[in-house]
């Protein structure tokens, strides 16, 4: 199990979140807290970099629909980079490659 | 020899410095008949030859009562005169010495006075047994600590069957609830076959995953199973909630999109915000044609039905789109259509399965071996089907750590 670490930063088009490690019901509290406490307004953009995200359970996956009921509740986007394959097929089988955005890098020029 | 003189106390150690000597001690025989424990002296009978001021203080007895009167066995309790007879003495006679052995003494004044003794044999120059000197010590300091220890260990006793009680009852609570959440028996369907199991990973845990299989009318039967997202109570509440939304919402209207799309509103009004709370479900209707069934089903983000052919083939119902149940207000579901001929078989799972951990590097089971495990037994019926995959759970051991459930349904094959 590696440890989870979330890394908050600001880019011109809203905050960044880069989540590393494993996602699971111990620790998924803190993405949604990390979420909570970024600056977001109507317009603006929270983007999470799942590059080096490791295990996503179902509470990593309650966790992400949390923060996007959050985003959605202040008017701002949601988008989901680098997301990994395991959790792509998993975001895909549950319908959820629906309502997230996925992208595949988080070359921010691009928002 | 007289008994006394045998039994002398020790005389002072020479050399010891008078003044010293007189401060820590007034005398030998001072020391003896004041000692903080008591002492005698008894023949080889048992005849009390000599006793301190400290033992006929604490039983109440005068030395004339005592010496040459009584026997060492006569100042012990019932009980502890039995002990003396049939043990004590005869290992003292034996061993020569003899500690720490707890009697009781009887008092005057009548309350027995709980002692730890300790013997030894003095023998003669000839080997001869003489006499036995026998220090006695107060134990009802040692008696009280004791019943303290036992009642303090009755107490923990207790409070451990308490414990077990209390985990026995919450066990049997749970159990209830438990089946609360799942049919007690599948209904006898004319021409279809149906099994059901259960895994449950942790009796002390509720589970998520649940089934359900009833009669909608004369004609049709609706079935479902599903997987909410967590486990214990909260988890519980909602596979409730699911539940009894899905039976109601498919005995008013068995169209799976629109009872999926029910549920999704109702988990979506409970559950809101900061707290989503989701599951996955496979809802459907079945109903006769013939020697077929015809078969309509949505998912909800569930992993795809398996089908088993009568042919021996095996094949996923993909039921692509379909979206987590509870998520989102416009979530989208859809429909999937399949005919079941004689010796096919219909397969609803739960992600328990396939995502159990196999081998020594602890893989994911997968939806492929799933599906070689199906072909290699297609065509079989549910009763079969179901029973394999509970051997394959089983086998699993430890490698499976979530609830599992599994619903078929078969048309038997034609003789």
């Amino acid at each position: 199990m590696k440890p989870l670490t979330i890394v908050s930063s600001r880019t011109p088009a809203g905050p960044l979140l880069e989540v590393a490690g494993d996602l699971d019901h111990s620790n998924a509290q803190q993405l949604r807290r990390a979420a909570a406490g970024a600056v977001l307004s109507a317009g603006l953009l929270l983007v999470v970099d799942l590059g080096e995200l490791g295990f996503c359970d179902s509470s990593g996956i309650t966790a992400l629909i949390a923060v996007r009921n959050h985003v959605v509740a202040a008017g701002a986007g949601l988008v989901l980079v680098a997301v990994p394959e395991t959790l792509r097929r998993l975001l895909s089988l549950t319908g959820l490659d629906q309502v997230f955005d996925l992208r595949d890098s988080h070359r921010l020029q691009a928002y | 020899m007289s008994p006394g003189a045998a039994d002398d106390p020790g005389v002072e150690t020479p050399g010891t410095r008078p003044a010293f000597s007189s401060l820590l001690e007034d005398s030998a025989e001072d020391l003896y008949e004041s000692a903080p424990c008591g002492y005698l002296s008894t023949l080889m009978d048992g005849t009390i030859a000599k006793i301190n001021a400290t033992l006929l203080g604490w039983l109440g007895l005068s030395r004339e009562e005592v010496v040459g009167r009584k026997r060492f066995s006569d100042l012990l309790t019932v009980g502890g005169r039995l002990y003396h007879e049939t043990h004590f003495a005869p290992l003292l006679r034996m061993q020569g010495h003899l500690g720490g052995v707890a009697l009781e003494m009887r008092t005057a004044a009548g309350p027995r006075l709980p002692v730890l003794v300790t013997s030894t044999l003095k023998r003669g120059s000839d080997g001869e047994p003489l006499l036995i000197r026998t220090t006695v010590f107060d134990a009802t300091d040692r008696r009280v600590y004791e019943q303290e220890l036992l009642r303090a260990r009755r107490a923990a006793d207790e409070a451990r069957e308490q414990a077990e009680a209390d985990r026995a009852q919450l066990r049997e609570a749970l159990a209830v609830l438990q089946r609360s959440l799942l049919p007690a028996a599948l209904p006898d369907l004319p021409g279809v076959e149906t099994a059901g199991y259960y895994h449950t990973a942790s009796p002390m845990e509720l589970g998520g995953d649940f089934y359900d299989l009833f009669p909608v009318d004369d004609t049709r039967t609706a079935f479902f199973l599903g997987d909410v997202c967590g486990k214990g109570p909260q988890a519980a509440a909602l596979t409730s909630l699911t539940r009894y939304t899905l039976r109601a919402a498919m005995i008013q209207d068995a169209d799976p999109v629109d009872d999926l799309s029910v549920l999704n509103r109702a988990l979506m009004e409970r559950y809101t915000g900061d707290d989503p709370r989701f599951c996955t479900a496979v809802a459907g209707v079945f109903e006769r044609a013939g020697d077929t069934l015809r078969v309509r089903l949505a998912s909800g983000g569930h992993p795809p039905a398996l089908v088993l052919r009568s042919g021996g083939t095996a094949e996923y119902l993909r039921t692509r789109g379909g979206m987590l149940v509870g998520v989102l207000p416009t979530a989208q579901f859809t429909e999937v259509s399949t005919v079941l001929r004689p010796g096919d078989t219909l397969l609803l799972y739960t992600d328990g399965l396939t995502e159990a951990r196999v081998g020594p590097g602890r893989r994911l089971y997968g939806y492929e071996a799933l599906l070689a495990f199906a072909a290699a037994r297609a065509p079989v019926g549910s009763r079969a089907l179901v029973d394999a995959l509970t051997g394959l759970l089983r086998d699993f051991g430890d490698g499976l750590d979530d609830d599992t459930a599994l619903l078929a349904i078969g048309v038997p094959a034609t003789p």
